[in-house]
């Protein structure tokens, strides 16, 4: 009976389709890589290239704001460099890198993983409340 | 080649109409998940993308393991429920004899050979549908779970929320109203279909009492 045994091949084939679709090891890294580059550009001091590692609407919503530059609000902002990743978390399109003392999300763009919110501190029972965040 | 589409017709027209809709599904869920991309200020997406994407899989899956779970339903409850007057309905209800199931002794020449074969293959195969549609249910509705899963926690990270765990995401609301929206309907369907096919026919089609057929009879009486 060979359809019997088929059909729940097909079905895992289905899941297991699921499952790699949800996989995300390469974006782990890839986000992450994005995010050490803001603080080194932080650290550097060059607002320019940090900027460019920010979402289109994170670097409008930053200047606007701030009433200057992105490339001045954005070292204005003090996004805290804290070190070592505690967490990465991977969806689709959208990432998220836990530190100890801050949360950063990202979206993938064309060009590969921007920053869209960083300097975030928890709101119960709301979005994190950050100090650069747009799309 | 003729013969073949003549012999299969039935089977060849789901399955063509089937992979039309899942092509019209695509595009227009394509469609509609770059709108929310860009309403959100994200990267719009290929077709490609999407089509391995979470948010696509949890729409398809959602879908299938409720179609699946009314077959298993509809085969399981026609053994133990009966619905006077309906084509759908068995008679009397149970499991039948060996005699009426073409099994044991009563078993023909060209009877399967699982069917014939008796034992615990006799048994499997006698439940074969039931475990068939069951599993494809069950696997569906685990793929839906932790595509809308991924799906969920995408648009979580999105609103700068943090993403849940599976365990979670299995108590939400967004789970059960993807589960349960399907389900009502399939079991409207299903119920009316029953109720319908007492007092009214399809000229031609297996699903139908024949026209001329009175009311009260019911399953395969009424054939």
């Amino acid at each position: 009976m060979p359809e019997v045994v088929r059909a729940p091949a097909a079905a895992t084939l289905v899941v297991a389709a699921v499952l790699l679709a949800g996989c995300s090891s390469g974006n782990d890294d890839a986000a992450t890589r994005t995010v050490e580059r803001l603080h080194a550009s932080l650290r550097a001091g060059d607002g320019a290239a940090a900027c460019q590692l920010l979402s289109d609407e994170a670097q409008q919503e930053l200047a606007e704001s701030k009433q200057t530059s992105c490339a001045e609000a954005v070292i204005a902002a003090g996004i805290p460099d804290t070190g070592r990743v505690r967490d990465v978390s991977v969806y689709g399109t959208a990432a998220q890198v836990r530190y100890a003392e801050d949360v950063v999300f990202l979206g993938e763009f064309e060009d590969g993983w921007r920053v869209t919110a960083a300097g975030c501190t928890e709101a119960v029972g709301a979005p994190y409340d950050c100090d650069v965040q747009g799309g | 080649m003729r013969t073949f589409v003549r012999s299969n017709s039935l089977s060849l027209f789901f399955f063509g109409i089937f992979l039309a809709a899942l092509v019209g599904q695509a595009f227009a869920g394509w469609a509609q998940f770059n709108d929310l991309q860009a309403a959100s200020g994200m990267q719009e997406i290929g077709l490609g993308r999407y089509l391995t994407s979470a948010d696509f899989a949890v729409d398809v899956t959602e879908n299938w393991q409720s179609e699946y779970l009314q077959f298993l339903l509809y085969i399981v409850a026609t053994v133990f429920f009966v619905q006077q007057g309906s084509p759908e309905s068995p008679a009397h209800g149970g499991l039948g004899s060996d005699k009426e199931q073409k099994l044991g002794r009563h078993t023909q020449d060209d009877s399967p050979t699982w069917a014939r074969a008796g034992g615990v293959r006799t048994s499997i195969f006698s439940w074969s549908l039931t475990l068939v549609m069951g599993t494809i249910f069950l696997v569906s509705w685990l793929a839906q779970s932790i595509a809308g899963w991924a799906a969920f926690n995408e648009t979580r990270l999105q609103d700068r929320l943090d993403p849940i765990s599976w365990g979670s995401y299995l108590l939400n609301p967004d789970f059960w109203a993807r589960t349960l929206q399907n389900w009502q309907s399939e079991f409207l369907a299903v119920g009316s279909m029953a109720v319908l096919a007492i007092y009214l026919r399809q000229r031609g089609s297996a699903e139908s009492k024949p026209v001329g057929e009175p009311h009260a009879s019911t399953g395969a009486e009424g054939a």
